[in-house]
């Protein structure tokens, strides 16, 4: 049997080409036959069933009706076909073979390696294998590449082939394992131009041989011998990649022209591919095809007219004079600067051939664009830049001149200017005279026309006029600008009049608006200059004229500037303009006795701004304290956007400011003192808060002068302003000796003020005062003094008073002690302690007096106190002396 | 003038002019003043505040709400076109010379990945010899 794939006929001895119907080659005279089958019954493995078990059996041979099986014992048992066909078939697990030989080997192999059970003995299996082998050439040739399948090199040498014919069933059978390098070295052992089939094997591994370069020189030098003869030879080579003078192009179309009748209609688009590569027009492009065909693909496109912009992926790898082709074609329209296909220096170059205006300077200086850096280094009249630049560029010559003129007047390199510059530059220079029609033509001219033409010194002819309406219109603005500037009101008037109507292109027709009611301004018709600038609320927004507006309207009062102010800071484009309208309206309203209530709509205003991001934290300082000044109720519960901790604090203390004032909110000055201490305190402290603390000390110290006793409430922010170091020397001896004071005089019978606010508050500010450390100077200190003086003296009575009651009880409670000792012998230790703890309580206070005596005595007590503050003396030596009799007393029995 | 003084009219320069516009526009005026001798003082006075106010009280023109505006937008006095004095940008000119060549290797590029792509795909469908 012939396999299918066997192909024409060809000496498997030789390697050489044989006629078709030959028997044997002509080379070596070898028959042509090629392995076969033989019977397919042999070496089938069965299942055999006895009598009490059943065994695997092989088929060994076959005779007419009978089929010889192999199982135990050497000799074969004869079944007929018809028993045959009844027994099960044992799949036999081993490695794909052709002949009965191989089939038997395999049985006998995978029985000795234990994948089957076999009843028959295995040498002799091997014999009848080898018997069938050796039959004949056709059965040599199967068995032999049996025996390479199976390993069964041992056998090969009684095949009687040639090593060429065993070399190519070796490299075969490589190719099936995917070992290529062995395949390789086994080729490498055929005749080097017999064996032509080995082109077809080498196809078969083509991928794996182009993914190793050294499997591809190999089989490369391979398919020298066949590459005259083969098309897939010469194609396979040139895939390999080792061809040297080559026509791709050709190449390829000559292989794809063999596809049709392998591939049948799937080689259609192949070959058109291939055929349009050659000719450079548009491809099919498949699945596979690699970035080359389509970038090829794209180009021809391109070139045909459509727009790549958005293929720029399939450009990636196009040479750069590609790419200009399809820039130039207008096929290439645009690259975004973040556009990731190209490398750097590639996308510059193409943005600054495709959009010079928008490529920034960084790119510029990649692509080496010295006019476009050039031009806009004059552009931004930057003389400096444009000096650093290479003077050879002729481009850059031409850009200093005219920097230099324009900006100096100056001609000295005037003939580095393009010729076309040039004239015009020659025209400018008269300066009086007519105007050329080249500089009418030209508007960048005309800003160096306008002194001349403001101040009277040149003339357009009809001629001119007509060629350029437009240049005509702005000449005629400059002269009537040139009546304002000479201050001929009435005249401007008149000329605005006579050109309105005539000039309708922005900004000119609103500049003769402009002019115009300046000059009326001027003669003193500030109702018609507000209706000639045409910027009432319902005219297009234009900032400057609305701008002139505002400042014709504020002579008329701050409520008629209001509205266009209003526009201003609502709608100008440039935020400081915005933010100067909406003070400006605030100062004029200010210094307007006519309003005095805070206008509704400047409210609205300033409550539009707070409610915006305002990056300017000085501005929203004033926008703040403003509204709490004027709009309190407002601000007090106001959302206010803030962009930085800064703008937090702001809001935080002038709306807490706010709310103090406020009956419905529970805010108080000491949560003012609470906002206010950590601002103080910040390093570096705000400007503002210092003018803040002033208002909120002012405020308290005119809150605390008020009868004693009746402001206790403040001594909440007062100990917050004193621990938050916020108080300068004399308000400290003042606010913490008028707090103490305010809360000893408001004590009532028994009750007392804490120790520590006593020390705090009285005692420590008036030894410091005594100390006198320099903080204060006289008269200063001496008015302090006698305040602290006042204060201290107030405290002392005051808590004499209420201690009156303690005494009184402790005084009960000792009488009651000293009565219980007359009967009450059991404790008589116990009383004795509670008399020494009564006498230790009345002594401490008799000690607190005498300190208040003792102080008082040092400070300079108003003379309308003395005599009060003398009582809480006498009250202490009173009580001292008492204490110390009934201690003596008490003492007899010992502490 | 009847309304507020304004120093950029006084002098004949555009609102915003510099000091430097403002002082050659002075100096032009005072030497005119001169041929006048006493009658011109008060105009004098005038130009003197008016190039003190630009010099000195002026810093930020945008922002100056208080002046009227002649011109009342800039663009009255900038160029309102392109031209020899305000150049548009030009591209980039091309810096590369006949793509011929370059041309035909991308072909010989695409004719290769082609051909390796055609023989792959007949690889593939290509199977081991008989024997």
């Amino acid at each position: 049997m012939v396999p299918e794939n066997a192909g024409p006929p060809w000496c498997r001895s030789c390697g050489v080409d044989a006629v078709a119907g030959a028997a044997a080659c002509a080379g070596c005279g070898q028959a042509l036959d090629v392995a076969v089958a033989g019977d397919p019954l042999i070496g089938i493995v069965v299942v055999s069933s006895g009598r009490f078990l059943s065994r695997n059996v092989i088929v060994v041979g076959t005779a007419g009706d009978a089929v010889s099986l192999l199982g135990r014992g050497d000799e074969p048992v004869t079944v007929s076909a018809a028993d045959f066909a009844g027994m099960r078939r044992v799949e036999v697990p081993a490695p794909a073979t052709i002949g009965e030989a191989g089939r038997l080997w395999s049985a006998s192999r995978a029985e000795a390696m234990g994948t089957i059970k076999g009843s028959w003995p295995h040498d002799r299996l091997q014999a009848i294998g080898d018997e069938f082998a050796g039959r004949d050439l056709s059965r040599r040739r199967a068995a032999a590449v049996d025996a390479i399948a199976l390993g069964r090199q041992v056998w090969l040498p009684r095949a009687g082939l040639t090593e060429s014919e065993l070399s190519w069933y070796q490299a075969r059978h490589a190719a099936l394992r995917g070992d290529l390098r062995e395949m390789l070295a086994w080729l490498a052992k055929l005749p080097p131009d017999g064996y032509a089939v080995r082109v077809a094997l080498l196809l078969s591994t083509a991928a794996g041989l182009r993914a190793d370069p050294a499997l591809a020189a190999l089989a490369t030098a391979q398919l020298a011998p066949f590459e005259q003869s083969s098309p897939d030879a010469r194609a396979l080579r040139r895939v390999l990649g080792r061809t040297a003078a080559d026509d791709p192009p050709a190449a390829v179309v000559e292989f794809a022209s063999t596809l049709p009748g392998r591939w049948g209609a799937a080689a259609a688009p192949a070959l058109a591919g291939a055929e349009a590569i050659r000719d450079r027009r548009r491809i099919p492009i498949r699945p596979r095809s690699g970035p080359a065909v389509r970038a090829l693909d794209a180009y021809v496109a391109g070139l045909a007219g459509s727009n790549l912009n958005d293929y720029v992926a399939l450009l990636r790898d196009l040479p750069r004079a590609l790419l200009d082709d399809l820039v130039d074609a207008g096929a290439l329209t645009a690259v975004p600067a973040d556009n990731g296909i190209f490398p750097a220096d590639l996308r510059a170059y193409l943005r600054c051939r495709l959009h010079p205006g928008r490529v920034d300077a960084a790119e510029l200086t990649t692509a080496g664009f010295v006019a476009e850096s050039a031009r806009r280094h004059y552009l931004a009249r930057d003389a400096d830049a444009l000096g650093g630049l290479d003077p050879a560029d002729e481009t850059v010559r031409h850009y200093r001149a005219l920097l230099a003129y324009v900006r100096d007047r100056d001609r000295a390199h005037v003939d580095d200017l393009w010729p076309a510059t040039r004239a015009l530059v020659d025209d400018l220079s008269a300066a009086t005279g007519e105007v050329s029609e080249q500089l009418a033509a030209d508007r960048s001219a005309w800003p160096l026309l306008r002194e001349a033409a403001v101040a009277g010194r040149l003339t357009v002819s009809r001629r001119v006029r007509d060629a350029h309406p437009e240049f005509a219109s702005w000449f005629d603005v400059c002269g009537l600008t040139r009546l304002v500037y000479d201050g001929d009101w009435a005249g401007a008037v008149r000329q605005a009049g006579a050109l309105t109507g005539t000039i309708r292109d922005w900004p000119l027709a609103d500049e003769v608006a402009s002019l115009a009611a300046f000059a009326r301004w001027q003669l003193g018709e500030d109702a018609a200059a507000l209706a000639t600038l045409d910027a009432g609320p319902d005219a297009p927004f234009r900032a400057g004229m609305v701008l002139n507006a505002s400042i014709i309207a504020a002579g008329r009062g701050s409520t008629d500037a209001l509205e266009p102010l209003g526009r201003l800071s609502r709608e100008a484009s440039d935020r400081r303009v915005g933010n100067a309208a909406l003070l400006r309206a605030i100062g004029l309203w200010l210094a307007d006795d006519a309003v005095p209530d805070y206008p509704a709509p400047l409210a609205d205003l300033v409550h539009a701004r707070l409610a915006n991001p305002i990056e300017d934290d000085a501005l929203f300082l004033t926008l703040t304290k403003f509204s709490a000044n004027n709009d309190a109720a407002w601000l007090a519960g106001a959302s206010v956007h803030f962009v930085n901790q800064t703008q937090a604090e702001i809001m935080r203390f002038f709306q807490t400011r706010c709310r103090i004032l406020d009956e419905n909110r529970p805010d108080t000055l000491a949560d003012l003192g609470q906002v206010l201490v950590p601002i103080w305190q910040r390093s570096p402290r705000p400007e503002w808060i210092a003018r803040e603390r002033d208002w909120l000390v002012e405020l308290v110290l005119d809150l605390v002068h008020r009868p004693f006793g009746e402001a206790v409430g403040l001594t909440g922010v007062i100990h917050i302003l004193l621990d938050g170091g916020v108080l300068e020397p004399g308000e400290r001896y003042i606010l913490s000796t008028q707090a103490g004071a305010h809360i000893a005089a408001s004590l009532g019978d028994g009750e007392d003020i804490r120790p520590e606010a006593e020390q705090k508050l009285l005692f420590d500010p008036a030894q410091r005062w005594l100390r006198n450390d320099g903080a204060l100077a006289d008269p200063l200190r001496e008015r302090v003094g006698e305040e602290l003086a006042r204060c201290v003296a107030i405290a002392a009575v005051s808590i004499a008073q209420s201690q009156t009651a303690v005494v009184d009880r402790l005084s009960d409670d000792y009488n009651a002690v000293v009565q219980r000792r007359q009967w009450d012998h059991a404790n008589i230790r116990f009383l004795q302690h509670r008399q020494v703890t009564i006498l230790d309580e009345l002594a401490a206070l008799a000690g607190r007096l005498g300190a208040y005596q003792a102080l008082l005595g040092r400070l300079p007590v108003p003379e309308d106190l003395r005599e009060l503050a003398g009582t809480v003396g006498a009250q202490a030596t009173s009580l001292a002396n008492e204490v110390a009799r009934l201690r003596r007393d008490v003492l007899p029995y010992g502490r | 003038m009847g309304a507020d003084r304004n120093p950029y009219v006084l002098l004949g320069v555009p609102f915003g002019a510099s000091r430097e516009q403002a002082n050659v526009a002075f100096a032009r005026q005072a030497r005119a003043l001169r041929r006048l001798g006493s009658a011109g003082r008060d105009r004098f006075t005038d130009l003197t505040w008016a190039l003190n106010q630009i010099d000195e009280a002026i810093r930020e023109p945008e922002t100056v709400l208080w002046l009227y505006r002649i011109p009342f937008d800039p663009a009255v006095l900038t160029a309102s076109g392109p031209g020899e004095f305000a150049p548009p940008p030009s591209p980039l000119p091309r810096r590369t010379a006949d793509s011929g060549a370059a041309l035909a290797d991308l072909v010989r590029q695409a004719a290769t990945e082609h051909l390796c792509d055609l023989v792959l795909e007949q690889a593939g469908r290509t199977p081991v010899p008989a024997p």
